[in-house]
């Protein structure tokens, strides 16, 4: 196998081992996850509404991708197929638990009585 | 020395000590382990105080006719805390990835391990049928 080229993120002459991009995939979402319920939690404790609880969900995502840039020592691409994999997977699919939680605890503290 | 395959760089271990990519021994693993089970779980009681924190204040302002405006300084401190201490315990426990490429640890394989040479071949490992 050549040794793949400078320029490419992802070079399709490597062979992937699917069952490691698995769990890596399923540890990163656990993470994801886990950040987006304790961030919604706390969106809705302290209030948030609108554009602003949104805002909160992306810095949170944003310091979740730099303590993961942190824990793969700052090398991601042994452990993922693209090296902006550690920054931007899975985001969209913790917001959805994010807004769960947020509307749920913003309903326990300030709407209901 | 003789190596099948391009030699690998070795992964650099994270120079900081607060989120290390390895630990070194089981024993440290575990008390490791324990130690971010810890922060997760301080995580979680401190969220529920702090919802017991707001849910009272907002009795209190209730109480004394003001509007809601903005929460206290120490919900607002104990929710950054909070997030910061759970971030990193879910980290240390969660987020221990395996490298995906199978030419991290095919490159490793000597010459030796893949073929032991045609000098430990041994044939008559049989009876003969008569």
């Amino acid at each position: 196998m050549e040794p793949p080229p400078e320029s490419a993120d992802i070079d399709f002459s490597e062979i992937f081992a699917g069952d490691k991009i698995a769990f890596n995939t399923q540890k990163l979402n656990y993470c994801r996850v886990f950040a987006a319920i304790a961030s919604g939690c706390v969106a809705g404790v302290l209030g948030l509404t609108g554009l602003l609880g949104f805002f909160v969900f992306f810095v949170t995502s944003l310091l979740l991708s730099a303590g993961l840039y942190l824990k793969v020592g700052c090398e991601p691409t042994p452990y993922f197929r693209q090296s902006s994999d550690v920054w931007f997977e899975g985001v969209m699919q913790a917001m959805l638990s994010y807004i769960f939680f947020w509307t749920l605890f913003y309903d326990i503290v300030h709407v209901y009585q | 020395s003789l190596r099948a395959g391009r030699r690998s760089p070795p992964l650099s271990p994270s120079l900081h000590p607060f989120l290390p990519s390895r630990l070194p021994t089981a024993r440290s693993r575990a008390m490791g382990r324990r130690l971010y089970k810890t922060a997760v779980f301080l995580s979680i009681l401190a969220l529920f105080h702090v919802t017991v924190c707001a849910i009272q204040h907002r009795n209190y302002l209730k109480a004394i006719q003001e509007p809601f405006t903005y929460p206290p300084f120490e919900i607002l401190i104990q929710c950054v805390v909070l997030l910061l201490v759970g971030t990193w315990g879910v980290l240390g426990l969660q987020a221990n990835f395996v490298p995906i490429r199978t030419t991290t640890h095919l490159a490793k394989q000597t010459i030796d391990s893949l073929d032991g040479g045609p000098d430990f071949v041994h044939f008559n490992t049989r009876e003969l049928r008569q």
